[in-house]
């Protein structure tokens, strides 16, 4: 008890509810760096909206209104669109996968530039961290098949964020909506599709009652990495000890929690399947190069007005350049060995 | 005292409520393109499968500017809530009284600070250019963003007035103005 | 329970006291989150403040406050429910309880039109009380089917109380809506069935429409109830139908509803700049009522939660150990007592957000707790002393001593918890429209043309590495 009456509290909160999967990393993160401080540090993990709205977090966390933020960076993209790229970003970035793009932000001075992002572009006085790697994430359900980009057209989707300026920029019809309004309004035809995560949370949310066609996979955030923000100078005043305790817990939580999630998405894949009648489908190739095509345009006219964007993404692409090919090379592709061992059933 | 307010004083409140009206009159209007907004929105997208880039982010500015900008003119009609509980049977001067040390101790002290707060935070969003992130049209963030101090300076004007009536309330236990209940 | 949590409660208990003097709100709740958000986190507590109100602006769905509203004065404006009244009156008049029927059947559709309560009670009190009293009608009956009729208002949809109570509870509005019409049917039919009741039992208390009175031309009869009901059922199906049949989210569905209702203000001749003008600056005032309110609130209740309060409360209210049916009364009853001093905003917006986990935490089905706590809260207009539905009508039918009013509302209080009752006991009379809902779009059939795509897909190359597949298929 006594070591508990000196234990420092870090009060954060996440932009999601706690009912998400999502919320587990936030909370198994506060759990690890309570046991290995041993009790002298403490995380108090808030779902979203207990102190300050979901998207309110980082200004809050600047004004230490929050000491921290468990978060996307995809949500900042109204300050700055470069906040996209150190979410791993549409289509991976030039083709990395997860271990590539972390790979980027400890070798390759992505984290030196996430933070520079902050602090000098968005003058915010945060230390960033990743910690929650929530991908790759489906294409989305659907009310009936599609076949092509034309398919799409005539159809109104619930996109959100860059993903939805890219399908904007291919003449799809985006609808926006509160995340509570999707499945009403998918249940009463308001919308013909939507994009939520996939797997497990996409059955919490309750997607397998209304449609019956869920596609993946996705290249709008095959990659996706979401943050743990801290207040500057919370994180100055803390003791060398607790700052390397939280960085090993945000890491720690990164490959426990993704390894459960993925596990925890093959369990709802089937549930999907075998429970609730969906037909779970391949993503038609021409519908994701056609995204990743106007993904890459759209990139390349921020890089023309924006040089810290530029300057991020060209940082990805030198790095990319490097092990995407060397990958290529000595990693077996997926396909390969799941082919041999659990071939696609023909029905 | 007797025989009403002094003139400079009857006039200083008469003109501060006439601005609040005026305003607010005018303010009330953003219903208009707010019902314009979400009615064009609907009806191109059934009628036309072509749904609009910018209803969504008019909306929401719209339907928030109205409440937050409304709320001088509000408070002028005596629109925000309180319980009755008691307070219709106290007298005009308990009433005045009770009014003053709100007006004086809750009111402004909170109005003025969040004023302060939010005059930086949007002077903050003009310097990065801050852009709404909700949809793809992606309009400028930090004209919503001025509503706030805006509203907060509205309310502090009208305040004024609120506070001089309630003061002349408690010193005369004369009613200079009954505010209605309105109906929700 | 920590220092700061204490800290909270204190905080709390001072908000009850500053509410009960009669302080506004608003005000006070902003003050008090400053002043002991001051001394538990520091100055960082406006900044605070400021998040939460900028979070709220940004609430697209909220913005369906303001046009049902909107929509309600419009509606009130081109007297459709003068029409929809004299239709019914003419239709029901060789009845027993006639206009007991006519007030309770006007006031439920016009409940579909509008989403406050203070327009029906007020028009019904002009419109129905003369004539009742009149025909000899029992004042303390008709006064209680005026105010209960007119309660309807915030419960069935639209309802701007049901906007507000869909995200505090973390449910859909459009899930919430759908629940709400069993338990609005229900509370009209029980009301229909009691004064009906009364009035065979005792003539007395409601005789039939005198014959003179009545319309005997079938033409006449006809016209009116065509030209008085069509309308606002043509306005309703827009709206409500949008939002249950597929159109529109709630927000859309308030926008076309206004927009129709703006278009029948033209039809009806009764548009003017000026009546315009009123209704815009009433639904501004009202909005920003609620909507301050809802921000104030929130900064509040923010500051609780962050001084640990809001756990500590539902920490103590679950370790009573409970059976959850006795925990689900006991918030109940304590959400009715609040509804006496108390107006739906405050407790849906300052007390619910405290009951909230300790609902949760039982697995009670979120939605139909919403629709007990709208009837809890409907009732709680019904309430006398403080009970707004009594100020409106006492306001516009000055005959009608306070006394007279209380008396008749508080026989509808009687009718209101046995619904509420049969609702506890009951779950489906809330949940069975909005499961049916989801039912049928659970029980879609794949059309053959889908399944020929479908058998397309499966057979077709994935996005599998070229080279390997080819080598796979060899
Ligand atoms: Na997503
Ligand atoms: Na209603």
């Amino acid at each position: 008890a006594p070591a508990m009456a000196q234990a420092k509290v870090l009060k954060m909160q996440a932009t999601w509810p706690a009912s998400l999967t999502l919320f587990d990393n936030f909370t198994y993160f506060a759990e690890r760096v309570s046991k290995l401080s041993g009790g002298t540090l403490k995380i108090e993990a808030m779902p979203a909206g207990q102190v300050v709205p979901a998207f309110e977090v980082l200004d809050a966390t600047h004004k230490k209104v929050l000491d921290g933020a468990h978060a996307w960076a995809g949500y900042w993209t109204g300050k700055n669109k470069t906040a996209i790229l150190f979410t791993g970003g549409p289509g991976g970035t030039f083709g990395m996968d997860y271990i590539d793009v972390i790979g980027w932000m400890f070798h390759g001075g992505g984290l030196e530039l996430y933070q520079e992002f902050y602090q000098k572009e968005l003058k915010l006085n945060v230390v960033v961290l990743p910690i929650l790697p929530a991908g790759p994430q489906a294409f989305g359900w659907f009310k009936k098949p599609i076949q092509t980009i034309e398919d799409m057209k005539g159809m109104k989707c619930r996109q959100t964020g860059m993903a939805g300026e890219v399908w904007q920029a291919l003449g799809f019809t985006v609808v926006n909506m509160p995340g509570g309004e999707i499945i009403p309004a998918a249940q009463r035809g308001v919308i013909d599709c939507a994009e939520w995560v996939g797997g497990i949370e996409d059955l919490k949310l309750g997607f397998q009652n209304v449609w019956k066609y869920h596609y993946s996979p996705g290249v709008h955030e095959n990659v996706t990495i979401g943050e743990l923000i801290i207040n500057g100078d919370v994180w100055k005043d803390l003791s060398p000890q607790h700052q390397e305790i939280i960085k090993s817990a945000a890491n720690e939580a990164f490959l426990v929690w993704w390894s459960k999630w993925q596990l925890q998405n093959a369990d709802a894949l089937t549930e999907m399947q075998e429970k609730h009648g969906v037909h779970v489908l391949l993503t038609p190739p021409e519908i994701l190069l056609a995204f990743i095509k106007k993904w890459d345009e759209i990139a390349a006219t921020e890089s023309g007005k924006n040089p810290f964007f530029k300057k991020v993404h060209e940082s990805q692409r030198a790095y990319a350049s490097k092990v995407v090919p060397y990958k290529r090379f000595y990693f077996p592709p997926y396909s390969f060995m799941a082919n041999y061992y659990f071939p696609p059933k023909k029905k | 005292m007797s025989g009403g307010p002094s003139p400079a004083l009857s006039k200083f409140i008469r003109s501060i409520d006439w601005f609040t009206d005026r305003t607010g009159m005018a303010i009330a209007w953003l219903v208009v393109p707010l019902v314009g907004a979400v009615t064009i929105e609907v009806v191109s997208r059934y009628l036309f499968n072509a749904p609009t880039i910018w209803s969504f982010d008019l909306t929401y500015m719209l339907y928030g500017a109205l409440f937050m900008l409304g709320a001088a003119f509000a408070l002028h009609k005596g629109a925000h809530i309180r319980t009755d509980f008691f307070w219709e049977k106290f007298s005009v001067r308990k009433k005045g009284v009770i009014d003053t040390i709100s007006y004086v101790v809750f009111f402004f002290p909170s109005i003025a600070m969040l004023f302060i707060i939010s005059w930086n935070e949007a002077v903050y969003a003009l310097q990065i250019n801050e852009m709404s992130d909700q949809t793809p049209w992606r309009p400028i963030l930090w004209p919503f963003k001025f509503v706030v101090p805006i509203a907060c300076l509205l309310l502090m004007i009208q305040g004024i007035s609120e506070l001089l009536k309630s003061f002349y309330m408690a010193r005369t236990g004369v009613e200079l103005e009954h505010k209605e209940k309105i109906e929700i | 329970m920590t220092p700061d949590a204490l800290l909270g409660l204190i905080m709390l208990l001072t908000l009850l006291g500053a509410i009960f003097i009669g302080v506004p709100i608003s005000f006070t709740l902003l003050f008090l989150a400053f002043s002991f958000g001051y001394l538990g986190m520091g100055h960082v507590v406006v900044d605070l403040a400021y998040f939460q109100t900028i979070g709220m602006m940004k609430e697209e769905l909220l913005a369906a406050v303001p046009l049902f509203i909107f929509m309600g004065f419009l509606t009130e404006q081109a007297g459709l429910m003068e029409r929809l009244f004299t239709a019914f009156r003419m239709l029901l008049a060789p009845m027993r309880g006639a206009l007991f029927l006519v007030v309770i059947l006007t006031a439920a559709v016009f409940a579909m039109a509008t989403g406050i309560v203070g327009a029906a009670v007020t028009v019904l009190g002009i419109m129905a009380s003369p004539i009742m009293t009149k025909a000899n009608y029992d004042p303390q009956l008709s006064a209680g089917a005026i105010t209960a009729g007119g309660t309807l208002g915030i419960l069935i949809p639209p309802s701007v109380m049901l906007i507000v109570m869909g995200p505090v509870l973390g449910v859909s509005v459009a899930d919430l809506y759908a629940a709400a019409f069993g338990p609005g049917f229900l509370l009209a039919a029980a009301y229909i069935t009691y004064l009906l009741g009364r009035s065979l039992i005792n003539p007395k208390l409601g005789p039939p429409v005198p014959v003179e009175e009545r319309v005997h031309s079938l033409g006449v009869m006809l016209t009116e109830v065509v030209l008085g009901t069509v309308p606002l059922l043509v306005l309703i199906t827009f709206t409500l139908g949008s939002i249950l049949a597929g159109f529109a989210t709630p927000t859309e569905a308030a926008g076309v509803g206004a927009t129709g209702a703006l278009i029948l203000t033209l039809l009806y001749r009764r548009f003017s700049w000026a009546s315009l003008q009123r209704a815009l600056v009433s639904t501004m005032s009202t909005s920003s009522m609620v909507l301050l309110l809802a921000v104030t609130s929130n900064v509040f209740g923010a500051v609780f939660a962050r001084l640990g309060t809001a756990n500590w409360i539902t920490e103590s209210l679950l370790g009573l150990q409970l059976p959850p049916t006795m925990m689900l009364i006991m918030v109940l009853v304590l959400i009715f007592l609040l509804g006496w001093p108390f107006e739906w905003p405050a407790i849906i917006l300052v007390f619910l957000p405290i009951f909230y986990p300790v609902v949760k935490a039982m697995e009670v089905d979120m939605i139909w707790f919403g629709a007990l706590v709208a009837v809890v809260l409907q009732t709680a207009f019904l309430s006398p002393p403080v009970a707004m539905s009594a100020y409106y009508l006492k306001q516009v039918v000055k005959g009608w001593s306070l006394a007279t009013i209380y008396a008749g509302m508080f026989q509808f209080m009687i009718i209101q918890v046995i619904c509420i009752g049969l609702i506890v006991a009951f779950p489906p009379i809330a949940t069975w429209f909005p499961n049916r809902l989801l039912e049928a779009s659970r029980t879609q059939v794949i059309p053959e043309e889908h399944k020929k795509i479908l058998e397309q897909q499966r057979t077709a190359p994935s996005l599998e590495d070229d080279e390997y597949s080819r080598s796979r298929r060899q």
